[in-house]
């Protein structure tokens, strides 16, 4: 495992997520579009992934932004948490967003 | 310095600037607007060995830290282009008049829409309707020659090569128009039926020819907003993609790759800019791939595909 990887499957619901400043990122119709400044590469996401993009502008512990979706989309936590965090390691992965400490 | 004319100074319109220059623009340029202040001084100088402060983003470019742009290219000269403002020009010693227009009129050209805040895309444009529409693709994917099978069907020419558009415009973006001549390869010009003999041949593709647009409302001077944008791909193989619409993320990596001489921009610091840009304009208007074979025989087929999916 490289030290990226090992960086994404170590999040927890505890830690606090933030977008990277290396990420540009814009809306195109409903869909969000990002950029990473350091290696152009490019990412898609979907509504609820946008949504949950829009969530991320400023840190925000992983528990807090389950609560806020589990409450938004009436979900069951247990799915929603696994979902959130395979999602946010993803990101992580293509250094779209890091881990702060709060 | 051969044949190189040097002007009293002589103003000429550019994407709607005033272009003051000593060196001679195509003259179809020639200002004849209102009076308004200069936008753009063309002058005969000398241009620093380097620029303090600068990263080397090519063997030919630098950009130094305040924006300003340097390229030295060894048949031509040295051009210097400050705060989108100035340009100083000190051509080698053996350049001819063409050699030095033709990195006045490419890069220097759209190093200067960078300074001036706009998105330069290597794409040519003609207005269908009441709006432009813009070919962008790959060298040799066939822009210009789509543009020019759609003026011999009416349309009038607004740039060729590179589209400078206004991104930040009040009703969307708008293109400004550049210059009323294209450069087609010999084949294509067989195909539109144009002599090649009396054209002037480019300096550096050898095959290309430079044909002036001079027809009654062949060329537009006036800005236009942006109504589609096509992606050219040729294929092999006779069948036709008639312009699929392209998803979100795909159209703005794609826009952001099709914009003019984007390294040098990126370099001064427009990275963020420019990929805003990109999601206007794909905000704003269709993205369309239309893939088809480089057949010169069909290209009124494919310009009349084009003109049905703009609404003309």
């Amino acid at each position: 495992m490289n030290k990226k990887d090992e960086l994404s499957a170590a999040l927890t619901v505890v830690d606090y997520v933030v977008r990277s400043e290396q990420c540009l990122s814009t809306e195109v119709g409903d869909e969000t579009v990002l950029m990473s400044v350091e290696n152009g590469c490019y990412g898609g996401l979907d509504d609820i992934g946008s949504d949950i993009w829009r969530r991320l502008e400023k840190p925000v512990s992983v528990a807090e932004l389950c609560d806020e979706l589990v409450a938004e989309y009436a979900a069951d936590r247990a799915i929603i948490e696994a979902d959130v965090l395979a999602y946010l390691r993803s990101l992580l992965q293509q250094q779209m967003i890091k881990i702060v400490s709060r | 310095m051969s044949d190189l004319p040097v002007n009293a100074r002589t103003d000429f319109r550019l994407c709607g600037w005033r272009v003051r220059s000593e060196l001679p623009l195509p003259e179809e340029l020639a200002w004849v607007g209102p009076e308004q202040p200069v936008d753009i001084d063309i002058r005969l100088g000398t241009v620093p060995d380097a620029l303090i402060n600068a990263v080397q983003v090519t063997p030919f470019l630098q950009v130094a830290g305040s924006g300003d742009c340097r390229l030295e290219v060894a048949a031509a000269g040295r051009y210097l282009m400050r705060q989108g403002r100035e340009v100083i020009v000190q051509p080698a010693p053996d350049a001819t008049s063409a050699e030095v227009h033709v990195f006045l009129l490419g890069t220097v050209f759209g190093l200067l829409c960078h300074q001036r805040g706009l998105l330069p895309l290597h794409a040519s444009c003609v207005r269908i309707g009441d709006g432009a529409v813009a070919f962008c693709g790959t060298s040799g994917s066939g822009k210009s020659t789509m543009a020019a099978s759609l003026v011999r069907r009416g349309h009038a020419l607004i740039a060729d090569d590179v589209t400078a558009i206004n991104i930040g415009a009040a009703g969307g973006p708008m293109v400004l128009p550049a210059m009323p001549r294209m450069r087609l390869w010999r084949d294509a010009l067989k195909a539109l039926a144009v002599p090649h003999e009396t054209l002037q041949r480019d300096r550096i593709e050898l095959e290309k020819y430079a044909l002036p647009v001079r027809g009654i409302g062949q060329f537009l001077h006036e800005p236009l907003p942006l109504r589609a944008i096509f992606l050219l791909k040729s294929a092999n193989a006779s069948g036709l993609e008639g312009g699929a619409l392209m998803p979100a993320m795909e159209s703005v990596a794609l826009l952001t790759e099709q914009i003019y001489r984007r390294r040098h921009a990126e370099a001064m610091g427009r990275k963020p800019e420019l990929f805003q840009g990109a999601a206007r304009i794909a905000n704003t208007v269709p993205v369309r791939r239309l893939v088809r074979q480089l057949d010169l025989g069909r290209l009124d087929e494919v310009a009349a595909i084009v003109e049905g999916l703009v609404g003309a």
